[in-house]
């Protein structure tokens, strides 16, 4: 249930991997050599890892994790692969990893030299002997900075992650944000495919150590929460909230007849700052935005541009449909239409039903600003021809989309609605209480957001992902 | 006086951070290490410098030699109670840590009485802290706690006898933080003592056992240990006490939770039907509903040591979906997915946790359950979590065996894969061959899937070097695995003939040779074509030893072959030319060998003398489910380290205590200049300064020897042959000799082999040398092993000064007069340092620790010079006042004085083992 020792490497600017800080555990090592015996080997060294990291290779039980810039290395005590204690202890590891990742990249890049700074002694905090005590450095963090002056005293149990009770006037804030992503293609012979999810975010400033509740609910028309994974820091959530995953759909056909809809109530005593309450997903049945991107080339026409390179021109047309029972409210609506492969672009009698149109030359790229609302049709179309004239060693004739080349293009849809979500999901803002009773000031909100929300041209190629069909088999 | 004193102090203190920044930059750890008890001891009102001083103690306890282990406990213990402010709590903090470290660390070796009874002390006031309500958040109680259970798990059954108390803090609310430790001697109390424990921890009086020793607990502990023992109250009370423990465990950080609910678990189980595992039903929500890693693990854990007692049928399903819930969601990191798709992979349900190797998929998941688990069009899925998927599906759609399907389902899956490869994209490319191996290996026997995997494993675009070598083992695998299926000889085929009919090898010669190698081993190949081919390519001729050796290897491979009679003529036309055209003379030499072997020996005896030893299923490297790319490079081992480089100090005395010794760097002066005319000595010297003339390297001495007693070494470790010392100077001390090779070194030379570095420092500084050993053990395998670093101190950097000793006498005075002129501007400065003569005498101190650096001797004053390469010099002038000594210092860099004052302070201290100057 141990770690060896733990090593956290930075790539620098030029891509050579530089040690920030390592630590090695002793006591554990002595443990080490008595369990492994004649197998006892040494913790590798600095040159070792870092040749292994130049090499891309991987080194032996080493525990590793990437975050952006960030290579975190645990060496967990491990006698053999089906050792039990082994696999508690690579779990261990990884959580410990995890953590300093998340401490290492949430601090900004002013800040992150402080950050590192700090390492040492959160370390110390965290993992003394090699054991982790404690492995959300984050929090660990943030209860160091709030400790100072906070002297309230607790005749009860005190919860890890709140080990001060903060003083101040009561507020607490739920929101709700959910993601949609979509793939589509426009096309009978292939399903388009999306997904929803969602987070619970929440910040409850309460003197002492509250336990708090708080009730998300759905409307009679929403759609279940199901993969419902909670903050540690929730004390009880209904059994029957656990029930519902992802997994049955296919299973046992469509289970939402069944499925438990609400409320969701959770019990906790939140930890300082803001935190995840928790995450879900939903088998939502409908896209909020439906898309048809069609891109072809004008046949007949032929041309050589200035620099050589070939000149095509592109019909262009792009109709987006809002579903009826989305709120046509939006923080954003953007659309973004890139032109890989092509070199520079120039258009030609483009028009647009709603918003405007933006064209970025150098990126090669379409910006269509569809604006907050969308026609009372619910319909938004942009028609027009585009001239594409390839150069030679131009940047945006380089590009990082190798598929991308000929007819083969997607639209990219980027939106945000405010007060709403796919699933109905609501936070009630009067099933927020505490215990002790306290007079709390009260935020509630909801949100919606694309991500990866991409519309592919129905007259090139698109990657397609296999989808199995079961119905013979069930 | 008092103020003189306290002036004294201070600047002690400054001078002392001076030293210890300057010894941890240039020294390393393990000096420091050495001297950090002096430092924690000595300079009190420091506490910046003591707290890194226990931070390094804490990190390198083995540094702390035997001799002064009893030292630095006092000297810790003595830091713990004494302070109670807010830094000093820090202090306290910190030296309870390092502390727990040494003792942890470095004690029990055998069973001294004396660290017996600090253990006992600091044990005591650990006790005092953490029953102390008044610290329930503190540091000092969290560091205190974390001891306490690093000290039990590092002697098993040392807390035993304070059990009372620990049942006592935990039972209370603020003492919830206790019960990891509570449970760990509970267990460890019930593994030592069995059904006993309760009157041992009662009734034990004698001391504490301070031997190390191992608890592995098992998965399943033994079942009824103290069910025999308990009487009907105690039952209730226990159960009522565990299901408190059970509550509490909410408030503990999810790491805590898990490893004491891993103890928790085998304590429960050890009690038998008197505590039933039920008492964990009221948690199991709350770890099934958690998002952390932990948590997750703990109800595993859970499950692995109760099984269906704790799990019915519904609660194992939806574990089982949610694990595999967790292993698709969105909002999950990657590595957490991967985490939970291996759970789901050693689900424990016939099997203990991580049982097997080879992966088992939970009987409760069926095929359309895994669904999810196909790739979608989403991006943001990394290789080894979308293989883990692929195993998980493959595996179930395997089980069940009525779903003919199930291989369809993959093999359209990877087609769609396909679409989207690009051969630019090693990693891309690398994941989808090793998803298609895995699908072969699970479904190799389905029509639908080995029929198409030849046109499957073609469509990945061959020349990829990153693919050769897995391909090649794959094939090898099939091969050996599905002799019937023709699959992997078409490849082999199709893949043979582009090499033969295209320019590959020109561009990719060791890929191609790689796939020719193993085309060659199948006698239903053309051999023939693939020699004659060979024989007449450009490879034949090229300098490139691995290119030679790659075409040795496919020689080799068809010497092996017992029926290769026929291919007699070919082989030997291609050994002649590699023989005879080949730039590398070890490729010629082992062609003109191959070639002695095939004229003198028959085709099966040849056969029989060169074919390997038969290789079992363990030893297979493809005995994983999923290959390892990076395992099928070559291999060199990692051995513990063996060899150590140790600074050969006998010389150095010898050279320190001799005053006749010759200097082999007064070569800035020649002969030439007459000894009257030291003006023009001293303008010659520094025109040779000026011109960065001045010596700039100097020669040091190691013996190369093992580490360990003759005894312990292993014995395929007891001869060591080439051993090519590859070493890291680091940036002080500049460029070192290339590579060093010692010949070899056996078990029965304790002294081992002397080695002789030459460095050629950029600046003035000590540094650490530190690097690797490469060399062929006994059997002949090439292995590799740390060495320990080296410190390369400041003084084995000093030279007397590099003029003939005559001269000496005036280039000090020069260089003296100079530096005191210059000490008010640039880099030049003057210090001066007072000590106490004692017992010896000034000639017996200067000469003992300055030998040969002396310049000028007179009847209270020596002067001693000393150069540091490449340009800087340190002067010294001792002057006995009565019974003491003043030692003024002029150097033409003020950075240096931290480094001399280290032995300087040896003097002050009457450190009786001098450090030598111009030694290590």
């Amino acid at each position: 249930m141990s770690i060896r020792a733990l090593w956290v490497v930075q790539r620098r600017t030029d891509g050579e991997p530089e040690l920030k800080l390592s630590r090695r555990y002793p006591t554990v090592e002595r443990r080490a050599k008595i369990l492994l015996g004649p197998t006892y080997t040494p913790i590798p060294s600095k040159s070792q890892l870092l040749d292994s990291l130049r090499a891309g290779s991987s080194l032996g039980p080493l525990v590793t994790l990437r975050r952006g810039s960030w290579f975190l290395a645990c060496l967990p005590l491990a006698r053999s692969n089906s050792d039990n204690d082994a696999g508690v202890a690579k779990v261990q590891a990884l959580a410990l990893a995890l953590g300093l990742a998340n401490f290492l990249c949430s601090a900004e890049e002013s800040s992150a030299g402080a950050q590192l700074s700090s390492l040492p002694a959160m370390l110390t905090a965290a993992c003394p002997f090699g054991t982790p005590i404690d492995t959300d450095l984050c929090q660990l963090s943030l209860n160091r900075r709030n400790s100072i002056g906070s002297g309230t005293v607790n005749d009860r149990p005190t919860p890890a992650w709140r080990p001060f009770g903060s003083r101040g006037k009561a507020a607490a804030s739920a929101v709700v944000t959910e993601w949609v992503r979509a793939v589509q293609y426009g096309r009978r012979d292939v399903p388009d495919a999306w997904e929803v999810y969602g987070c619970i975010t929440s910040k409850c400033d309460l003197e002492g150590w509250p336990d708090v509740s708080l009730n998300a609910t759905l409307p009679v028309t929403g759609v279940p929460l199901q993969d419902l994974f909670v903050h540690p820091c929730v004390r009880a959530v209904p059994e029957s909230t656990l029930m519902a995953t992802s997994l049955d759909i296919y299973g046992t056909g469509d289970s939402s007849d069944e499925a438990f809809a609400g409320p969701y109530r959770f019990q906790f005593i939140p930890p300082t700052g803001t935190f995840r309450l928790c995450i879900y997903t939903a088998s939502c049945p409908i896209m909020p935005v439906l898309g048809l991107y069609r891109l072809d080339e004008e046949k007949g026409f032929t041309s050589r541009g200035r620099n050589g390179g070939g000149v095509s021109l592109l019909n262009l047309s792009l109709c987006l449909s809002l579903h009826e029972s989305v709120r046509n409210a939006f923080e954003y609506c953007t659309v973004h239409i890139p032109f890989f492969n092509r070199g520079f672009i120039n258009v030609k009698d483009c028009k647009v039903s709603t918003g405007n149109l933006d064209v970025q030359k150098e990126q090669a790229l379409l910006v269509w600003n569809v604006g907050t609302h969308f026609p009372k049709s619910l319909q938004a179309s942009l028609t027009g021809k585009v001239l594409t004239e390839g150069q030679t060693g131009h940047k945006a004739a380089v590009s990082s989309a190798p598929f991308c080349s000929g007819l083969n293009a997607y639209a990219k849809i980027i939106f945000k609605i405010q007060d709403y979500t796919l699933t109905g999901c609501t936070v009630d803002s009067y099933s927020i209480q505490a215990q002790p009773p306290a007079k709390i000031k009260v935020t509630t909100a909801k949100e919606l957001i694309s991500e990866e929300y991409i519309v592919w041209n129905c007259l090139g190629q698109a990657p397609v992902a296999f989808t199995p069909d079961f119905s013979s088999t069930v | 006086m008092a103020t003189r004193n306290s002036c004294a102090n201070t600047r002690m203190s400054i001078l002392s951070l001076y030293i210890y920044i300057y010894i941890y930059t240039y020294y390393g750890y393990h000096y420091l290490v050495g001297q950090s008890v002096h430092i924690v001891c000595n300079y009190s009102s420091s506490s910046p410098m003591q707290l890194a001083c226990l931070g390094h103690i804490q990190e390198f306890p083995e540094e702390v030699s035997a001799e002064s282990l009893h030292e630095a406990i006092t000297v810790l213990l003595s830091l713990i109670p004494s302070h109670s402010d807010a830094v000093s709590s820090h202090l306290s903090v910190h030296a309870v840590l390092a502390l727990t470290t040494l003792l942890g660390g470095c004690c029990g070796e055998e069973n001294d009485e004396i660290q017996i009874q600090r253990l006992d002390d600091f044990l005591q006031f650990l006790l005092g802290v953490m029953e102390d309500c008044r610290r329930s958040k503190d540091d000092l109680r969290r560091a205190a706690l974390a001891s306490l259970l690093e000290l039990e798990t590092c002697f098993p059954g040392l807390l035993s006898r304070k059990l009372d108390r620990l049942i006592f803090a935990a039972s209370t609310p603020l003492g919830v933080d206790t019960l990891p430790v509570l449970t760990r001697t509970l267990q460890h109390m019930i593994q030592k003592h069995g059904a006993n424990f309760r009157d041992y921890s009662l009734h034990d009086d004698r001391p504490p056992n301070l031997l190390p020793s191992m608890i592995i607990s098992p998965v399943s502990p033994p079942l009824n240990t103290i069910v025999n023992s308990m009487t009907e109250p105690d039952t209730r009370e226990l159960r009522a006490t565990l299901v408190k423990a059970i509550e509490y465990l909410y408030y503990l950080p999810t790491a805590q939770q898990l490893t004491t609910v891993m103890d928790l678990a085998w304590f429960v189980h050890s009690c038998g039907p008197c505590i039933p595992p039920a008492v964990f039903k009221p948690l199991l929500p709350r770890l099934i509903a958690s998002q952390i890693l932990q948590l997750q693990e703990s109800s595993l854990v859970l499950k692995a040591t109760f099984g269906e007692t704790l799990f019915a049928a519904e609660d194992e399903g939806v574990l089982v979906k949610r694990t595999l819930a967790l292993s698709v969601h969105p909002l999950i990191t990657p590595e957490i997915c991967l985490s939970a798709a291996h759970r789901v992979l050693h689900f424990p349900e016939n099997l203990p946790l991580y049982g097997a190797d080879t992966g088992h998929a939970p009987v409760s998941l069926t095929s359309t359950m895994v669904a999810p688990l196909f790739p979608s069009v989403f991006l943001g899925c990394p290789p080894s979590l979308l293989l883990a998927r692929l195993h998980i599906l493959a595996i179930i759609l395997a089980e069940n065996s009525s779903d003919i399907q199930g291989p369809k389902m993959l093999y359209h899956c990877l087609e769609a894969m396909a679409t989207t490869l690009q051969p630019s994209n090693n990693q891309l490319v690398e994941t989808f061959f090793l998803a298609a191996e895995l699908l072969y290996r699970c479904f190799g026997d389905s029509d639908a899937v080995s029929s198409n995997m030849e046109y499957l494993l073609l469509g990945l675009h061959k020349w990829n070097a990153c693919l050769v070598k897995p391909i090649v083992s794959f094939l090898n695998w099939m091969i050996a695995e599905k002799p019937q299926n023709v699959c992997p000889l078409n490849i082999l085929r199709t893949l043979q003939n582009e090499i033969l009919q295209s320019q590959i090898l020109d561009s990719s010669p060791l890929e191609g040779l790689a796939i020719l190698t193993c085309a060659v081993e199948q006698p239903s190949m053309d051999q023939h074509a693939i020699l004659a081919f060979l024989a007449s390519s450009q490879l034949c001729v090229a300098n490139d030893w691995l290119t030679g050796h790659a075409l040795l290897a496919i020689c080799h491979a068809v010497m092996v072959q017992s029926d290769s009679a026929h291919l007699g003529v070919p082989l030997s036309n291609l050994l002649k030319c590699i023989a005879g055209g080949h730039g590398d003379l070890d490729v010629q030499d082992r062609a003109r060998t191959y070639l002695a072997l095939i004229q003198g020996v028959s085709s099966k005896k040849l056969s029989r003398m060169l074919s390997p030893g038969t290789v079992t299923d363990a030893e297979h490297p493809w005995s994983s489910p999923v290959s390892n790319l990076s395992a099928l490079s070559d291999v060199i081992v990692f051995t513990e380290t063996v060899l150590e480089l140790v600074a050969d100090i006998a010389h150095e005395k010898k050279k320190v205590l001799s005053n006749d010794i010759q200097n082999s760097h007064s070569f800035c002066i020649r002969n030439g200049v007459s000894m009257d005319k030291s003006d023009d000595a001293v303008a010659m010297y520094y025109a040779s300064r000026e011109a960065g003339k001045l010596p700039s390297t100097i020669t040091l001495r190691f013996w190369l020897r093992y580490r360990m007693s003759a005894s312990d070494i292993p014995v395929h470790l007891q001869q060591l042959c080439a051993i090519e010392l590859r070493l890291d100077a680091g940036p002080n001390l500049g460029a070192i000799s290339p590579e060093t090779i010692v010949p070899c070194i056996g078990a029965d030379e304790p002294l081992g082999q002397l080695v002789r570095l030459r460095v050629e420092p950029s600046q003035a500084r000590p540094g650490v040398l530190r690097g690797e050993a490469l060399f062929c053990d006994a059997e002949g395998r090439t292995c590799l092993c740390l060495l320990p670093p080296v410190d390369v101190a400041f003084c084995a950097l000093c030279l007397p000064l590099p003029v003939p000793s005559t001269l000496r006498g005036a280039i000090f005075d020069a260089l003296w007069n100079e530096f005191l002129a210059a000490t008010e501007e640039g880099e030049c400065a003057e210090s001066i340092f007072c000590c106490q003569l004692n017992d010896t005498s000034l000639d017996s101190l200067v000469n003992n620790r300055f030998g040969h650096f002396v310049v000028k001797a007179l009847e209270a004053q020596y002067d001693i010079g000393m150069f540091l390469p490449p340009r800087n010099h340190v002067l010294l002038r001792f002057t006995q006042l009565d019974a003491t000594v003043k030692i003024s210092i002029v150097t033409d860099c003020w950075q240096l004085l931290p480094f001399i004052s280290v032995p300087l302070m040896d003097i002050q201290l009457g450190v009786t083992s001098p450090t030598l100057f111009g030694g290590l």
